[in-house]
């Protein structure tokens, strides 16, 4: 019998390496500035996420009252002033980073992981298992989205996980639609076909042919859904379905210092703007996801 | 029934499909047998079903009724794990090289899967000479080996998907319009790269295209397809020399020639192909055919064999 | 002189068209020269990127700006200076003057309207027709591409490719333009389908006498319908001349390959001999002729120098090398070979 043949493929490709696709994604994210103003505000949130322990204690100064000290101004000592109860607005906005991801971050991948599976089998099987799904979906898209939250924390009771449960369930609707049309589009391409013609398996085939071709849509649309999250704690604080009270929240802190934002308004502006912030760093990185995971994009 | 030298028999293969209006006559009682060895090459129009009879011989789709005989094997209805080997015997190379490459797995990857599939290698280098090789042989530089689709230009995406196919070493590839999406020039590489395959490596193709020339260039037999039914079959030399129905000779003479000499007499066939969706028992070509009698609207015409391994489907021939 | 200038319909003169991307520039057009002389049938013949469908948008001045960028030329269209115009000026030329039918019937014309209305349209924004008249009108041009008038109201999706094409034929000659710019009309039909619409195109051009300006990649359609052929590569005229000269006289070496390419019909045995290579890129021409990568009669000059136009007789010009100082024909076409060795 002859010789095999061999060629060290590692070797091979060493030698006519190019850059990498992860390094050409870098490079096209960090050309877009939007985006890198995005990842910069994400990266000081996550910061104040890590460190909110270290620059402000949790229990002492966001939690602990000091009515000696209520309603000052901001000042070099109170950064962003102190509320009703003598509360430092800046440690409580600082720790409400923590609450507020968690939850709105949470929510977004419990959300992707339920419409994910239900995208992808309605997208790939199609027929009457797709339209039972979808019909499904669509009961569940006649409830606006804030409703079917808080008639679920309603029902269940306030707590973190429920609350991350609620707003997981209301982004099902949008987020399986995405990976349901994502999974279709890419389905029938030749490719797919193509590893047909070979005999590849259907189990092989959804990860390595279709789902890597769904995730630059899916990826977009999941981080356009955390900040959406984000704003949707809020709201649902607001209303007093989340975080109840000495717990700092942002949407709560809004709530709290709605009687005294006429004389007061740094008790609002405070918390808007990290809500603000951190919504639109989530949007921009979604944007510059969009560009960077696109491979048909040149260099 | 079928001699050794019959690769492949194809016997009153139909397939259709429900839309809404009704069944739509995809492939409609196609019978043929190709030698090991030739080409066959199948011509049609755009809706005619040759791309779905490609596909039903490979099982890519699912016949609705009739044989298909491969090796003197019917594999009509062998179950998924028969098939799979199968596979191996039998290949697609596909018409549009931009979405017949999966744009995130590299040139050297999307060989590797079939490779791996064969099973016939041990470990990844001995599947990456392969793969060289194979590059080697449909005329790819090497460096390539590591270069995403969308880098490339049509004609070389079009022989990654070549050299996809010839990885599983098989006996018999459906070639489904492979250049008809390219420019000339290249689709003359392309063509040249088909043929020395052939021979090579004794290779049966099935050759679907719309284009006559290209046809006449690479078939050793044609069939005409109209309507999802086969209308006239010859060998090559034949069916140009004494084209019989009147579809052939309208298709043959409404193909423009570069040359700027024997222009001939155009036949203008009117109006355009009607619906495939539950078609009348007639003549499929009657409503466009200016020899169309009473007997034509009334009786589809059956294949018939005029010797030499000439058939055809008109009720005017034979008489 | 002034004769000669009032033949010609149309003259483009040393255009070149660069598009700026953010980190490349395609350099789609490189000095195009053509000269349309009323009445005629050209062919503008080249493979994709060769900067066809970028010269028939200038034409139109249809550049994309601000990506698109005339960098030098002049194009002179029935004595008005196409490219000066503002944009007002040349909505009043476009469609009136000259007009363009595209190669994808599906996806030109609008859905939502129908097309007796589509038709109607530009009759009365040139020819200032009110509304009625100009239906009307174009109910008569239905019926002169072979629809019966009735189908007027009928939409878009209510027609075959074939039939669609037919339209944007008749919409292209509503105003009687004096130039009809065609970018591979054809090319996404059938043959049989194919065949009716160039007769009909045929048929039209005796009839409103309108110079048409073709575009194609098939040399079929060229032999058949053309009067004089132009061959572009890399956005370049690399031979012009006659439908005799180009077919039966070739000299660029491109051409030739581009020949060679083609199967022949009538020697299915004839083994095809393809350009090696391939196709040029726009953003990273080589120096010199453009074509020397993928040429066979390479010479050092090739590569230094693009080869300016030679003419090698009274109708037929040549940009390469070969023909500097001599006019002996070097080129092996494969089917002059055949013949000579047949005799």
């Amino acid at each position: 019998m002859a010789e095999v043949k061999r060629v060290n493929k590692r070797a091979f490709l060493r030698e006519h390496r190019k850059d990498g696709k992860a390094l050409e994604m870098v490079r096209i994210f960090s050309s877009n500035y939007l985006a890198m103003i995005g990842l910069v505000i994400f990266l000081i949130i996550l910061i104040a996420v890590i460190f909110a322990n270290v620059i402000a204690d949790y229990n002492s100064i966001a939690i602990a009252t000091h009515p000696a000290d209520r309603l000052l101004p901001p000042s070099a000592e109170h950064w962003f002033g102190t509320d009703d109860l003598g509360r430092d607005v800046f440690a409580r906005v600082l720790h409400g980073s923590r609450i507020s991801l968690r939850i709105s971050v949470g929510a977004g991948f419990l959300g992707l992981f339920i419409a994910g599976t239900i995208g992808s089998v309605a997208g790939f099987y199609g027929g009457v298992v797709d339209n039972i799904l979808m019909r499904v979906i669509d009961v569940l898209a006649c409830v606006p989205c804030i409703v079917l939250a808080i008639a679920m924390v309603a029902a269940f009771g306030a707590s973190e996980f429920n609350l991350i449960l609620a707003i997981a369930v209301s982004t099902t609707v949008g987020l399986s639609r995405t990976v349901r049309t994502a999974v279709m589009s890419v389905r029938n391409m030749e490719y797919v076909e193509a590893a047909r013609a070979i005999g590849q398996s259907t189990w092989k085939i959804i990860p390595r042919h279709i789902l890597i071709n769904c995730i630059a849509p899916i990826i977009v649309h999941l981080t356009i859904i955390i900040a959406c999250n984000i704003l949707t704690t809020a709201e649902l604080s607001f209303l007093g379905l989340g975080i109840s009270a000495p717990t700092p929240e942002w949407g709560c802190m809004i709530a709290m210092a709605r009687t005294n934002m006429r004389s007061y308004p740094y008790l609002v502006i405070a918390p808007g703007v990290a809500i603000f912030l951190s919504a639109i760093s989530f949007n921009l990185i979604g944007d510059g996801l969009r560009d960077a995971l696109d491979p048909k994009l040149k260099r | 029934m079928t001699d050794h030298n019959t690769i492949l028999q194809v016997r009153n293969l139909k397939k259709y499909f429900k839309v809404g209006a009704g069944l739509l006559h995809a492939v409609d009682d196609v019978s043929f047998s190709i030698e090991r060895g030739t080409t066959l090459g199948i011509v049609g129009e755009s809706g005619c079903g040759k791309s779905t009879l490609g596909r039903t011989i490979l099982r890519l789709v699912e016949p609705t009724s009739g044989d298909i005989i491969f090796e003197g094997k019917n594999i009509t209805h062998v179950n998924r794990r028969a098939m799979k080997q199968l596979r191996k015997e039998m290949q697609l190379i596909f018409q549009d090289p931009f979405s017949s490459l999966n744009p995130r797995i590299s040139i050297s990857c999307a060989i590797d899967e079939a490779l791996v599939l064969t099973g016939r290698y041990k470990d990844a280098d001995e599947r990456f000479a392969k793969i060289l090789d194979l590059m080697g042989s449909v005329g790819l530089d090497e460096r390539l080996a590591n270069a995403y689709p969308h880098e490339l230009d049509g004609g070389c995406r079009q022989r990654v998907g070549i050299a996809r196919a010839l990885a599983m070493e098989p006996k018999f590839i459906v070639c489904d319009e492979p250049v008809s999406a390219l420019d000339v020039s290249i689709q003359a590489q392309i063509l040249n790269i088909l043929r020395q395959l052939k021979k090579d490596h004794n290779l049966t193709y099935i050759f679907i295209t719309h284009d006559l020339s290209v046809v006449n260039y690479i078939s050793d037999a044609i069939a005409v397809m109209y309507l999802g039914r086969v209308i006239e079959m010859a060998k090559t030399e034949e069916l140009f020399a004494n084209p019989l129905h009147p579809y052939t000779n309208a298709l043959l003479s409404a193909l423009p020639i570069p040359s700027i000499h024997n222009r001939k007499e155009r036949i203008l066939i009117r109006g355009e192909i009607t619906s495939p969706i539950n078609p009348k028992p007639c003549c499929r070509f009657a409503q466009r055919c200016d020899y169309c009698t009473q007997e034509c609207l009334e009786k589809e015409p059956p294949l018939v064999d005029l010797g030499n391994g000439h058939m055809v489907a008109c009720n005017r021939v034979g008489k | 002189m002034k004769n000669h200038d009032q033949e010609l319909l149309l003259n483009i003169e040393n255009l070149h068209i660069h598009f700026v991307l953010k980190k490349e520039t395609v350099k789609a057009l490189n000095g195009v020269d053509i000269k349309v002389a009323r009445g005629k049938t050209i062919g503008l013949v080249g493979e994709t990127g060769a900067g066809k469908t970028t010269t028939a948008l200038a034409i139109m001045n249809m550049i994309q700006k601000p990506q698109g960028r005339i960098i030098d030329g002049k194009i002179t269209l029935d004595g008005i200076d196409i490219l000066s115009k503002n944009r007002m000026e040349i909505e009043s030329i476009r469609g009136n003057l000259v007009s363009m039918i595209f190669q994808d019937p599906m996806s030109s014309l609008n859905p939502v309207l129908n097309v007796g209305e589509q038709i109607a349209e530009g009759l009365v924004l040139h020819k200032h027709m009110d509304r009625k008249e100009a239906l009307v009108e174009a109910g008569e041009l239905l019926e002169k591409i072979g629809i019966p008038r009735s189908r007027a109201c009928d939409y878009p999706h209510q027609f075959s490719g074939g039939m669609r094409q037919r339209v944007l034929i008749a919409m292209g000659l509503a105003c009687n333009p004096k130039l009809l710019i065609a970018d591979e009309p054809t090319t996404a039909l059938d043959v049989t389908i194919q065949a009716q619409v160039l007769q009909l195109m045929r048929e039209l051009k005796a009839n409103f006498n309108t110079t048409i300006f073709m575009i194609t990649h098939d040399f079929g359609i060229v032999a058949e319908m053309c009067d004089e052929v132009y061959v572009m590569y890399a956005g370049t005229v690399i031979e012009r001349g006659t439908l005799t000269d180009i077919f039966d006289h070739t000299r660029h070496p491109y051409t030739e390959g581009l020949f060679n390419s083609l199967p022949d019909i009538e020697h299915r045995n004839r083994e095809l001999i393809p350009i090696h290579g391939r196709t040029v890129d726009p953003t990273n021409l080589p120096a010199g002729c453009p074509f020397w990568p993928r040429c066979n009669y390479i010479c050092d000059k090739c590569r230094q120098d693009m080869p300016p136009e030679i003419l090698v007789s009274d109708t037929h010009g040549v940009k390469c090398w070969l023909y500097e100082n001599t006019s002996e024909n070097p080129l092996m076409r494969r089917d002059y070979v055949a013949e000579e060795n047949n005799d």
